[in-house]
């Protein structure tokens, strides 16, 4: 399997907080609060696609329009495999980071 | 509920082209919601400015994407275009040669105008730097030049400039010397400390700040510093002026590039102009002999500067004017003429659009720039005619592929995106091509231009990217057709092989026709613009100019010798004649005010004047059409005696001119009489209508002689003339000219013209016939099928090559009358650039029809005539 790239990994993560609300303006807003950087729709949603494409997670359109204020949306939520995808991610993450900081903190009292 | 706002359509629209269906439905339904959430509570306007942004950035990103997915499908698409390439070789050489020389065409004459527009603006401050020009009363002229003190006094009392710099070119050949090395130099200038931040001129060596700051200072470009120098070190050496003053050389600059209009080798300091020229030189306020910029601050306006000037300049004359009242009377014309006014001209304008009197280099034409970039453009899109043209016929050729394709589940825009890609590809190729022939072509180019369009200008990135632009340009509009109206195809029609893509399309036909109206056209200026420049050759201009030798005199040496000189000269047997006059003939602009009889005893009339030898008539073969020529026997002939031509005879109102009498109008009382009227001759150039012109004897101003040589030895007679001339002045290098190659120097921006519309015109015609064979070969081949029928059936040759040309010799014949009126239009206004011109005649209409319609017959009867040989046993067996 090919890594995840770093804004799919973020994108996923957004998605499993956001638990059943993930849809594209809350996904938005929780990037935002998480790293301060605001995504484009565009950039966004052809991000989302690929994730799709890739069968990392899934779409479910929902009309809500009865609701007060609701209206047609499409939910994205994780596949398994997405969830996979993300506990590969995290132990890749886990081993490489294993005795770093030490050596971070030795490289830094050398300077 | 709250009022909800709309998003708009358009940007929808818009978005959906990049979507597939499946897609659309997802995203749209995301981003309304996006929309929705964002603009609650914000006013329409705002809400739709921002569903633009989001909507252009989302399309960036989907173009992003589908660049990357679509680079698997690309490499299929150029494959397969390959194959075709490779598999239609005729086909694709037409095309892709017709397009290589048109986009060859395209990128020198673009490089060219490139050139021309880069003149001057090299400088840091280019926007910021003006020229001082005079429309000066005196002269009746406007003039590049300006008053000498000008320049200290515009900073003194304008606090927005921030420089003024005077240029003053000296404007004849000055001797230098270094050492034992001594050569004539031509681009000697003075100027003031503030030129180098006025100008970008980089020091090499030397302070710029302090480089002119000392009296007999100088800077050296490092061309001129090799010359003396060598490889040793020019600072502080010492360089002789004329050899009467001594210059130190404060710094090396370097060479002033080429794309400035006005070179210059030397720059000394114009502290030491009075030395230089005479004494009190630089204070002269009467006297304007040099250039002035200024430099504006940053921000300052300068048509609110412009509108200061006026106050200024009165200021400035007020002591001149005071000064000069008690003479008034001897100042011809009065007080009034030594006022003028001020105007100022961007220096990037001065190239293409100043024409003064006295600018330091020949400028060029704006409107010539507006010429090329037309023919640039009309040749480009000839060829990218050619290209969809021949691309739309043979694509019924490829209606099975399409048609299968589509049965396999081909999008509508995959098979737009695979024929685009196909064209893309042949562009580039072209390129390529056109690059090759660019190259080859340059120094060509360059000499027939007469400027230098550096290679390494055009090896650059803006021009680079511009290159890559046109081509993908060129590529997308002319494989735009071809690609919509293929992919529209039906297959179920293509495959069961009933498809036949009919040989009559409108649009064909409209691209063809407007290829040959711009064929048509330039063949008609063409014929035009050479029948023009043929009669200004040959008109017969009341003299003759031909195996005329002219040797400017310059010092007071040479013109005190200039008796003996000629004695010693027509010694010679193959030397006919010599004379001298005070101008160049050729361009007499030397007016004085005279007086004539008939007129007011106050008044006077300004009329160009030539001070001749006695023999000047003679020696051109100039008609006197009453009274005689000057004669050394007569004394009076010496002071008193004047010729004048029809036009100055007419222009006095004297219908018996001889012994009428003429006198300077400064000295009414030493009347003259006119002793011969001689025929109007040309002695400007045919722009230019014959003025009135009086001739005199003066054998003290005869500052250019010319030489009548006879036909037979040229070299020999300039030897024998060199070598008399080196006997006589040991001090001077032997420099002439021939009278007819400085006549036609008058009209080498039309010659230029000339051959660039022969060259263009040719060109059109190659491309279009290209064009033209590629249809006809095509179409005869949809039709083999029905020639070997109609030939089965009794139809002669003749008749069937009437039929498959017949249509599209319509179409030439069809562009030829369209094309006339405009053609027409657009070449009297040429012409009116000319006092004496041709008349467009009913000839060059004919001509231009005859010349393109036997060009398309030859081009389209060698396949008709082909196609209508063949045995038609051949053609029908392959049902």
């Amino acid at each position: 399997m090919k890594f995840l790239t770093r804004a799919d990994e973020i994108l996923l993560l957004t998605i499993l907080r956001l638990k059943d609300n993930a849809y594209v303006t809350t996904i938005i807003k929780e990037v935002k609060k998480r790293t301060g950087k605001e995504l484009t729709f565009g950039s966004l949603w052809v991000s989302l696609d690929s994730l799709n494409k890739k069968g990392l997670i899934n779409k479910r359109m929902a009309d809500e329009t009865s609701l007060r204020g609701g209206r047609k949306k499409i939910y994205y939520t994780l596949t398994i495999s997405g969830v996979k995808a993300n506990q590969e991610a995290r132990e890749i993450q886990n081993s490489l980071w294993k005795g770093v900081p030490r050596l971070l903190k030795k490289y830094q009292e050398g300077q | 509920m709250e009022k909800e706002v709309r998003p708009p359509r358009l940007p929808r629209r818009m978005l959906e082209f990049f979507l597939t269906s499946e897609e659309k439905s997802t995203l749209l339904t995301d981003l309304d919601e996006y929309f929705h959430e964002n603009t609650i509570g914000k006013s329409r306007f705002i809400s739709r400015c921002w569903y633009w942004r989001q909507v252009l950035s989302s399309i960036l990103s989907l173009a992003k994407r589908s660049v990357f997915w679509g680079g698997i499908m690309l490499k299929n698409y150029f494959v397969i275009a390959f194959r075709n390439i490779r598999r239609n070789k005729v086909y694709s050489f037409i095309n892709m040669a017709g397009l290589a020389v048109g986009m060859a065409c395209f990128i020198l004459i673009s490089l060219f105008i490139r050139y021309q527009l880069s003149y001057d603006r090299y400088h840091e401050n280019t926007s910021r730097i003006y020229r001082v020009a005079t429309e000066s009363k005196m002269h009746g002229t406007t003039t590049a030049l300006t008053a000498n003190p000008i320049a200290p006094e515009l900073v003194r009392e304008f606090p927005e400039i921030v420089h003024a710099v005077r240029i003053d070119h000296v404007n004849q050949k000055v001797l230098i010397g270094y050492g034992h090395k001594f050569f004539k130099e031509e681009q000697f200038c003075l100027s003031d400390p503030g030129v180098f931040e006025v100008f970008s001129f980089p020091l090499v060596k030397g302070n710029p700040d302090s480089a002119l700051k000392e009296k007999y200072s100088v800077v050296i470009s490092e061309g001129i510093a090799k010359k003396y120098f060598g490889d040793n070190d020019p600072v502080g050496k010492i360089l002789y002026f004329e050899n009467k003053l001594d210059f130190q050389v404060t710094g090396v600059m370097e060479n002033i590039p080429l794309n400035s209009h006005f070179r210059c080798d030397f720059l000394a300091s114009f502290a030491c102009a009075d030395e230089v020229f005479w004494k009190g030189y630089s204070e002269d306020k009467t006297q304007k002999s040099l250039h002035t910029y200024i430099l504006l601050r940053e921000g300052a306006s300068a048509s609110e500067l412009e509108k200061k000037l006026p106050a200024f300049v009165s200021r400035f004359l007020a002591p001149v004017l005071e000064e000069y009242a008690p003479m008034k009377d001897k100042i011809p014309g009065g007080l009034e003429n030594i006022k003028f006014t001020l105007f100022l001209q961007p220096l990037t304008r001065i190239h293409l659009h100043s024409n003064l009197f006295a600018e330091l280099s020949p400028n060029y034409d704006i409107r010539y720039i507006y010429i090329f970039s037309a023919i640039g453009i009309f040749i480009l899109l000839i060829a990218c005619i050619n290209f969809m043209n021949l691309s739309t016929a043979y694509s019924s050729k490829r209606s099975k592929e399409v048609g299968l394709r589509k049965v396999l589940g081909a999008q509508r825009t995959q098979l737009v995106k695979r024929f685009i890609s196909e064209s893309l590809l042949m562009s580039f190729i072209s390129l390529f091509l056109a690059l090759i022939i660019v190259e080859f072509l340059l120094p060509v180019f360059n000499s027939f231009m007469g400027e230098n369009l550096v290679s390494s200008s055009y090896k650059s990135w803006p021009v680079f990217w511009g290159l890559i632009g046109l081509t993908v340009l060129v590529g997308v509009a002319s494989g735009s057709y071809p690609a919509f109206f293929v992919s529209a195809f039906r297959p179920a029609k293509v495959l069961r092989g009933a498809f036949r893509l009919g040989t009559k399309s409108y649009f064909r036909s409209i691209l063809v026709v407007t290829q040959f109206m711009i064929t048509v056209g330039l063949i008609f200026s063409t014929i035009v613009i050479t029948s023009q420049l043929h009669y200004i050759r040959n008109r017969r201009l009341g003299f003759r100019k031909e195996h005329v030798i002219v040797l400017p005199l310059e010092s007071e040496a040479e013109i005190r010798n200039y008796l003996g000189f000629k004695s010693e000269l027509l010694k010679f047997s193959d030397i006919k004649d010599v004379t001298g006059a005070s101008n160049i003939f050729t361009r007499i602009y030397s007016s004085s005010p005279f007086w004539w009889e008939g007129a007011q005893e106050n008044e006077s009339k300004r009329v160009q004047k030539l001070f001749v030898d006695y023999d000047f008539i003679k020696t051109f073969g100039i008609e006197i059409v009453e009274g005689r020529g000057f004669s050394e026997h007569i004394a009076s002939d010496r002071f008193n005696a004047f010729i004048i031509n029809e036009s100055a005879a007419q222009a006095f109102g004297w219908t018996s001119p001889l012994g009428k009498q003429i006198a300077w109008a400064r000295s009414r009382n030493k009347k003259g009489a006119v002793i011969g009227v001689i025929e109007d001759f040309h002695f400007r150039s045919l722009h230019q209508s014959i003025e009135p012109l009086i001739l005199l004897v003066r054998s003290n101003y005869l500052r250019n002689m010319f030489i009548k040589i006879s036909s037979e030895n040229t070299p020999k007679s300039l030897a024998s003339i060199k070598n008399t001339w080196e006997e006589f002045f040991p001090a001077r290098p032997f420099e002439y000219f021939f009278l007819d190659d400085d006549i036609n120097k008058m009209y080498a921006s039309e010659m230029r013209m000339s051959q660039m519309f022969r060259c263009t015109a040719l060109l059109a015609v190659f491309i279009a016939c290209l064009g033209l064979f590629g249809l006809i070969s095509y179409t005869t081949e949809q039709r083999t099928r029905e020639i070997g029928v109609r030939k089965v059936l009794g139809a002669s040759v003749p008749s069937i090559v009437r039929l498959l040309s017949s249509e599209f010799l319509k179409l030439v014949i069809i562009a030829n009358i369209l094309t006339w009126p405009l053609a027409y239009y657009a070449m009297n206004r040429w012409l009116q650039n000319f006092a004496y011109r041709i008349n467009v005649g009913f000839v060059s209409f004919v001509l231009t029809g005859v010349l393109a319609f036997t060009v398309a017959i030859i081009t389209v009867s060698f396949q008709s005539i082909r196609a209508a040989l063949a045995n038609p046993v051949e053609s029908l067996r392959y049902e």
